[in-house]
Parts: structure tokens; sequence; C-alpha cells
């Protein structure tokens, strides 16, 4: 994963509104570019993990095949993934899919509405918004079928509604005004997802630390056969202990290999809940720039710094991320 | 207390992470071809379990599912205890196979409505 600078415009940006006559532009303007960084930020986080369920096999079976070879005892076959393994990962991941489409479809909505807003230029807005509900509704729609065929666009009572973040009913003058419709329209979606992604965050969580957990047993068994130089583990420890180690000569091999073993485990568990971290961030980014929504319609002053702290947060955390080793080309 | 579906994904996964992360040292155990395919076979039986799980969600009650569940929570402990005690490969790879049938038992009687 690499780095991405927060971006810092809309930073601590204060917009404000002077009554409901005008539209709404330059606070239009800012919240839709939040709107824009929130999708992006939280999509990368969960194309990744679609990304890292969907293509394991490779790595899996290299290092399976590793482990059953190397020992001279029995026989040497290929450990290929099973085929039933193979296809319920896939499965897993369109589904994890379609979040992250639901996300890019919300990211395109908010696209057309900085386009309206800041170059005062005709977009698709009702029509990116429109796509966006109904990207939202799919990813309601699929949580709901695997919640035993709950109505797929019913919120569940336990999980927030457009009330909780201070929207007021739609009146007509709101539906008259073009932006303000695609706003509630777009916060719609905002929700639906948002909510989607509270009810998943256990599952979200799971995932994670299935995939971190499968990462560390394979660069255990690459460490423990040669193919991972243990001072690039040991250089990962030095870091975390802000030291610089060496390795004394006189330690024995076994207590070596062990120590760097314990060091895995606990750096996959620091990345488990860098994980959870940065899924809570986006959700908490979602519900700042729902916040926002509520605030535009009623011609109030509101800042699009809290979606900022929340994308800092995600941020940092995926610069704080170990880079997943490299794939065991060539072998 | 009944357990929810949390509490029985969590369980799954538990059960396919024992058995992943003791992998190495089984292989490296292992005397013939039947205790490899074996140790192979179980740890990809528990995977998929987890795998199918986490899509189906385990949402099903009544008194089977409970069952189930703590049927699978005991085959936990005994993959536990097994490593614990540092028992033969023979008999690790016996609680691991216990655990196998017993999670996928929970599976097919959680999962029966989704």
């Amino acid at each position: 994963m690499s780095f991405r600078p927060v971006l810092g415009l809309a930073l601590g940006a204060m917009a404000v509104l002077h009554g409901c006559a005008a539209a709404p532009r330059a606070p239009a303007t800012a919240l839709a570019e939040a709107g824009i960084k929130a999708t992006g930020t939280f999509s990368a986080e969960v194309r990744e993990m679609e990304a890292q369920l969907s293509g394991a096999e490779v790595g899996e079976a290299f290092v399976a095949t590793l482990r059953r070879c190397s020992n001279a005892s029995i026989k040497c076959r290929e450990v290929p993934e099973s085929e039933a393994v193979k296809s319920e990962r896939e499965k897993l991941a369109d589904v994890v899919g379609l979040r992250a489409r639901a996300l890019d479809a919300l990211g395109a909505a908010y696209a057309a509405l900085q386009t309206e807003a800041a170059y005062d230029q005709g977009a698709d807005l009702s029509g990116a918004a429109g796509d966006a509900v109904k990207a939202a509704n799919a990813f309601a729609a699929e949580a709901a079928k695997l919640d035993n065929g709950a109505t797929p666009s019913a919120v569940p009572a336990t999980i927030a509604s457009l009330a909780d973040f201070g929207f007021g009913l739609l009146g007509e003058q709101l539906q008259r005004k073009r932006i303000l419709a695609a706003s509630r329209q777009i916060a719609q979606a905002t929700l639906l997802i948002r909510n989607g992604m509270v009810d998943e965050a256990a599952s979200f969580g799971r995932l994670s630390r299935f995939l971190i957990g499968e990462r560390t047993a394979a660069r255990m068994t690459l460490m423990k056969s040669g193919f991972l130089a243990r001072d690039d583990v040991m250089k990962e420890v030095a870091q975390q202990l802000n030291l610089n180690l060496t390795p004394p000569g006189n330690v024995s091999d076994a207590a070596y290999e062990m120590a760097l073993q314990a060091s895995l485990r606990e750096l996959s568990r620091q990345e488990v809940v860098a994980a959870q971290d940065r899924y809570q961030a986006g959700i908490a980014a979602l519900g700042a720039l729902l916040q926002s929504h509520a605030a535009l319609e009623k011609g109030k002053a509101f800042s699009i710094a809290d979606v900022d702290r929340f994308l800092t947060r995600l941020d940092a955390t995926l610069a704080d991320a170990p880079p997943p080793p490299p794939p065991p080309s060539g072998q | 207390m009944e357990s929810s579906a949390e509490d029985r994904l969590a369980l799954l996964l538990r059960l396919y992470e024992t058995a992943r992360d003791r992998q190495d040292s089984d292989m490296a155990e292992a005397t013939s071809d039947e205790q490899a395919d074996a140790i192979e076979n179980n740890l990809d039986a528990l995977k998929l379990n987890y795998l199918q799980a986490e899509r189906a969600r385990l949402e099903a009650n009544g008194a089977a599912v409970e069952a189930a569940y703590q049927a699978a929570r005991a085959a936990a402990d005994d993959v536990d205890r097994a490593y614990r005690r540092g028992g033969a490969l023979a008999d690790r790879i016996r609680a691991v196979a216990g655990a196998v049938t017993a999670a996928s038992s929970l599976l097919a009687k959680a999962a029966a409505l989704a």
C-alpha cells in the first residue's frame, strides 16, 4: 500500500451559507471535495481486501507445496488450493466488491456535485446521484439477502437514520433546488452505505484477521525455508523498537527463529488492529459527510474538518502498515 | 446464554487458525503420505467451512444449532489440549479431524436458512 498524502486543500475549511435563496455553491463544492476524498480512500481500502481475497491462490500453492516437499519422508507433489476453497474465496470477493462499487458510484455522484457547484456546469447530477442510490441499494440488498431475507432497502432499527444526522423533512422548496435535491439524494446513498458498513464491520474485521493471518503464516513458512531473509523481519522488529539491532553471533539459531516468529505474530496482530481502525475511520468519515449534508440543507455553517480528520487517521494507518511480502516469483 | 452468529463465526475462524498456525510443524513431523494428506485435507476443510460461514452468516437459531455450537467449542478445546500436551502427531490429526466434523455440522445447521 502506498502512502497517500493527505489532501489539505479543504482541511479546516469553514463553509458558511447565507440563507437558502441562492444556490449554495461554495459549501456544496467543499462538501463534494470531501465526499470524493472519503469515498476514494475508503473504496481503496475495500478494493485491497477484494484483491487479496480473489488473488491468493498463487502464493498459497507455492507455500503449501514448499511445506509438503520440505519433508523428505513424504511424497513431494504439487499442492494447489482446492477448487471448493478457490470458488468460495471468489464468491466472498464478489460480495466485498459490491461495497467498493457502491463507494465508487457514490464518489461519482460527489464528482458530479462538484462539477455543478464549482464550475456552474451542467453535470448529470440526478443521474449520478441515482446511480449512487442504486449501487448503495445493491450493496444493502446483498447484505440483507445474507441476513436471512430482510427487506433489502430497510435500514435496521438499531442503525442510524437521516434524522440522526440532523436532517429535517424534505420540503417542496428544497426539491426545487437542484443542488440541494441532489445533496439529499447523495446523502441517502451515503447513509445506506454507511449503515451497511456498520452492519458488516465485524465481518470485515474477521476477514482482515483471516487475510493477515494467511500472509503471516506464509511469511513464517518462507522464513523457515530461507526464502525470506531473517534480516528483513529483524528490520521490522528494530523499527518497532526504534533501535538499531544487530543479532549477536552467539545467539542460537532456534532462539533467533522463535523470537522472530513471535515478532511476526505480534506485527500481524498490530496490522489487524490498524485495518479495523481504518475501517472505523472510513465509517466515521461517512457520518461526518452526512452531518455536512444536513447543515448544507439547513443553510447552516459547517466545517469539513471532521471528514479530513478521519481521512488523516485512515492515511496515517495506511502509511504505517507494513507492505505485503513480494510474491515468490521465479520459483 | 444462546450463542450469536458472531460467536459462531469467531469459533470457526479460531478452529481454522489453530490448524493453520501449526501446519509447518505438523507437516515437518509427518512420517507418511497419509498423515501429510490428512493434515492438508483437514486444513482445507476448516478453511472452506470458515469462508462459507462468512458468506452465509450463521444466524439460524434453535436447540440443534446451539448443540452444534457447543460441540464445536468442545472440539476446539480438544484441539488446544492435544497441542498443549504435545502428543503424538496422529492424536493431533485426529483431534483436528474431530474439529472438522464439528465445524461442518455447525455450518450446516446455523446456515440452514441462508
